[in-house]
């Protein structure tokens, strides 16, 4: 057992030796009271009474004007009882954040470690009339500071007086040795101050437990009433029958809620000689290595009903080894259960895995021993630190931390790369399909070109020559100049062909030049004036088969329609892109016609608008009677896209 | 007849030496189809007809014609690179493309090359004629594609190349209306100048071209050539 830092009490700074040996033995009372009280209790579910809210009699929290760690306060207050009102019932509550020692006219009460708790004492013998002088002296560890107290007193004629932690207790200033026995305050000693309301957070509103406060007897002596100390439910020092160093004891033990029942605040202390580890319910919920300190654990959280198991993975390094556990829950309708450290315990082999998911113990698990008391020595007789560990919270295990979420997560990620693989590969495939096919078409064209196209262009030319070379009067002449004339046409309507195969005429330029070249030609001979209106910088941009093919068709019906029905002398041809689409507009300065008589069929306006669905794009003419006639076409640039979706729909 | 009727057009031609006409064409048939139909016009006479743009470009400068017809499609040197060689070698010589498929893209190449002009391999006896008489004049002919792509060509480098090759107002303004689907004539009357003055406008719209597109116009025909049919 090595130690590491000293008593606190003998850390104090104004601290006199003194006052240490009547600590002392108040504090070697109470570890004799805990080690008797600890013989006789067994872990037990008792019923205890539910005492009065002790709030309303509190005063506040007071404390010097500044806080810090390890600082002592002590607080004075004197009471004066009348001469002739004899005290039927006087009753005192108090405890400090973090410590603290009760005197009631310079001897000592009781103490306390525990703010969370409660200390209650009855003091209606000692408040005989006169001057009283109430003494507190607290200590705080660390972070807030504060003391609260109250006492009723309750007088024959049935007037009640309340003394509470307030402004008027005096702080002790002076290095007064015997200042708690001083019943005059001194001018130097200055007020306390208010630091915070009763039950106000982050103090609390209700205490943990309502604790009697342990009347000063000698040290090691035997309380006249065992249940009116508190035990903190610390059970004995246990370990496993052979001791050794470097010894793992896992400690194991289940407990039920009742299924009925609300835990309202659940306390759990322990400490072990040398180290440990703490699960509750197979979760981890602390560590420890000072076994001159308790760890105090809020486990209300962690408590529902049912079968709940706590382990203590317990080390000792070298020398004495032992396991000290207290564990006290507090249910909504008042009932207390407690139960400590004892031979209900089990203890797994050193080298057992999980021990701390077993429900149950496993038929090998050995008994534990006990080694020690509670306050006997070797051990300490009383912890040197309570360490309030931080506020525990369920683990709340949200629905994609769950197994069954994570498989099918996973799972679907997985359908998904596969389903994108395929359908990459797919893609890729079409992709292929897609180059082969204007490879091929690359193939035709120059098949066509080069073969049928050449050789009909050496006709042509033959022919030509023939009729160079002829007689002008000759009777073959007009025949052989008609054979010409034919063969010119069917090179004409071949380049059309070739245009439209040939894949590196799938551009929108390509598209463009050749739309604005067919109309130029076809209506130079129709006395037609051409206009022109394209965008200066028509992109390069892909432009497919299908769709360059269909708005081909839908230009040249539009064009026609224009020569035979409109009369017009002037036909614009405006083609623009705009974003990812391309408006084409045919307007003539023709008659027009009135929309709702005119035929649609007999146009071919259904033809159109059809046609321009296809491609997923619209068509729409506006005319009126004498005001020309315009037709519009928009249709959308996005090849890709449509490839795809025309692919998806295939499938 | 076609070719009387365009003599007496043409007194002055008729009058002077024939044009002195080049060929450079790979199909042996069509060469002589072509050789006999050229002879077959009084005022024009082929002086030499060469099968390899290689052969071309060694023989044709010997003979200083006054117009070459340039097949496009030659095995190994094309038609356009060609063209830029014989360009650099006879600045004075008129080059036209002959083509046998109405193809702009190609021909706006060729015309970038150093071309004067193009003919499609179909052509009327008559027309070819008349359009060897109009190179010749120094009349470009060009279509509305052309001229578009001329003046995409002309902005696209306004960024990069330097003021001589850039193209004044009344050019850009000449080059706009024919895109727009309008004739010389139209032209001439809309600005109200002479159709002379437009078919000079546009013949130093061509040099300036060439000037600024030659060898470029090569590199992309490389580069479109696994497409070419």
């Amino acid at each position: 057992m090595s130690g590491r830092r000293p008593n606190f009490f003998s850390l104090n700074p104004g601290a006199a030796g003194k006052r240490s040996v009547g600590l002392w033995g108040g504090l070697l009372f109470l570890c004799g009271w805990l080690t008797i009280s600890s013989a006789a209790q067994q872990p037990t579910t008792s019923a205890t009474e539910t005492p009065v809210a002790p709030t309303p009699q509190l005063g506040s929290w007071i404390w010097a004007e500044k806080t810090h760690e390890w600082q002592l306060c002590r607080f004075w207050r004197a009471i004066d009882l009348p001469p002739t009102n004899q005290v039927t019932n006087a009753v005192l509550w108090v405890t400090a954040d973090n410590q603290f020692s009760l005197f009631l006219d310079g001897k000592e009460l009781g103490g306390g470690v525990d703010w969370e708790g409660l200390y209650t004492l009855d003091v209606t013998a000692q408040l005989t009339p006169g001057r009283h002088v109430l003494a507190v002296r607290a200590l705080n560890l660390n972070d807030r500071a504060g003391m609260t107290f109250g006492l009723r007193i309750e007088f024959a004629d049935e007037q009640v007086m309340e003394v509470k932690s307030d402004s008027d207790w005096r702080l002790v200033t002076t290095e007064d040795d015997a200042w708690e026995n001083l019943t005059e305050a001194r001018e130097e000693w200055v007020s306390a101050r208010v630091v915070g309301h009763s039950g106000v957070p982050p103090r609390w509103s209700e205490p943990l437990e309502i604790l009697p406060l342990s009347a000063p007897s000698e040290a090691g002596s035997v309380a006249a009433d065992p249940t009116s100390v508190p035990t903190f439910s610390l059970g004995d020092w246990i370990w496993a029958a052979q001791m050794s160093d470097q010894q793992v004891c896992p400690f194991w033990r289940a407990f039920e809620i009742p299924p009925n029942k609300t835990v309202a605040r659940a306390r759990l202390r322990l400490t072990a000689d040398n180290e440990f580890i703490l699960y509750l319910n197979g979760r981890e919920i602390g560590r420890g290595s000072e076994w001159r300190e308790i760890y105090l654990f809020d486990v209300a959280a962690l408590l529902s009903p049912g079968r709940q198991v706590i382990t203590v993975r317990a080390i000792n390094s070298f020398s004495h080894a032992g396991m000290i556990f207290g564990m006290w829950i507090k249910f909504t309708d008042g009932e207390v259960m407690q139960f400590g450290s004892d031979t209900n315990w089990r203890i797994a082999p050193a080298d057992a895995k999980g021990v701390e998911k077993f429900l149950t113990p496993a038929p090998g698990w050995a008994t534990p021993v006990v080694v020690g008391r509670v306050g006997v020595p070797p051990r300490w007789t009383l912890p040197q630190n309570v360490n309030i560990m931080p506020k525990l919270e369920p683990l709340v295990i949200r629905f994609w931390q769950r197994p069954w979420f994570q498989i099918s997560i996973l799972v679907l990620l997985g359908g998904l790369t596969i389903f994108s693989v395929w359908l990459l590969a797919q893609l890729a495939l079409q992709r292929k399909e897609q180059v082969l096919l204007e490879r091929e078409r690359a193939r035709i064209a120059a098949d066509i070109h080069d073969d049928i196209g050449s050789r009909l262009t050496q006709l042509v030319l033959h022919g030509e020559v023939v009729q160079s070379e002829l007689d002008g009067d000759s009777p073959v002449r007009p025949q052989l100049e008609r054979i010409c004339e034919e063969a010119r046409q069917v090179l004409a309507t071949m380049d059309e062909v070739l245009w439209a195969v040939n894949p590196a005429r799938d551009t929108l330029r390509d598209f463009t030049a050749f739309v604005c070249c067919y109309a130029e030609d076809y209506l130079k001979p129709t006395g037609i004036q051409c206009r022109l209106e394209v965008d200066p910088e028509m992109p390069a941009a892909p432009l497919d088969l299908p769709l360059r093919r269909n708005l081909l068709m839908a230009i040249k019906e539009t064009i026609n329609n224009t020569v035979k029905h409109s009369g017009a002398t002037e036909l614009s041809l405006q083609i623009h892109r705009a974003g990812q689409k391309l408006h084409l507009v045919v307007q003539d300065n023709g008659k027009g016609f009135d929309q709702t008589q005119v035929d649609r069929d007999r146009h071919g306006l259904t033809n159109l608008t059809r046609r321009m669905k296809e491609l997923g794009g619209s068509c729409r003419v506006i005319s009126q009677p004498g005001a020309g006639c315009r037709t519009e076409f928009v249709v959308p640039l996005q090849r890709s896209r449509g490839r795809f979706a025309r692919w998806l729909a295939r499938k | 007849m076609v070719a009387t009727k365009s003599k007496s057009n043409k007194p002055a031609a008729a009058s002077a030496a024939p044009v002195k006409v080049a060929l450079v064409e790979d199909k042996p048939k069509v060469r002589e189809s072509w050789t006999r139909l050229i002879n077959s016009f009084s005022d024009f006479t082929c002086v030499c007809s060469c099968t390899t743009g290689e052969e071309a470009v060694r023989i044709i400068p010997t003979v200083a014609p006054d117009v070459i017809l340039m097949d496009i499609f030659l095995p190994r040197m094309s038609g356009i690179e060609c063209t830029v060689r014989l360009k650099e070698l006879l600045p004075q010589t008129q080059i036209v493309i002959l083509t046998a498929m109405d193809d702009q893209e190609l021909v706006f190449m060729a015309l970038e090359a150093g071309a004067d002009g193009y003919l499609l391999k179909r052509t009327k006896p008559a027309d070819l004629r008349a359009a060897l008489l109009d190179v010749l004049r120094g009349g470009a002919p060009m279509t509305s594609q052309i001229a578009r792509r001329v003046i995409e060509s002309f902005r696209r480098k306004a960024k990069t190349r330097d003021e001589t090759a850039k193209l004044s107002v009344r050019e850009e303004q000449i080059l706009v209306l024919l895109s727009q689907g309008y004739s010389n004539k139209l032209i001439a009357d809309k600005l109200e100048i002479s159709v002379d003055t437009v078919c000079s406008h546009l013949k130093h719209v061509f040099e300036k071209l060439h000037v600024s597109s030659r060898t470029e116009a090569v590199v992309r025909y490389m580069e479109s050539k696994n497409l070419q049919p």
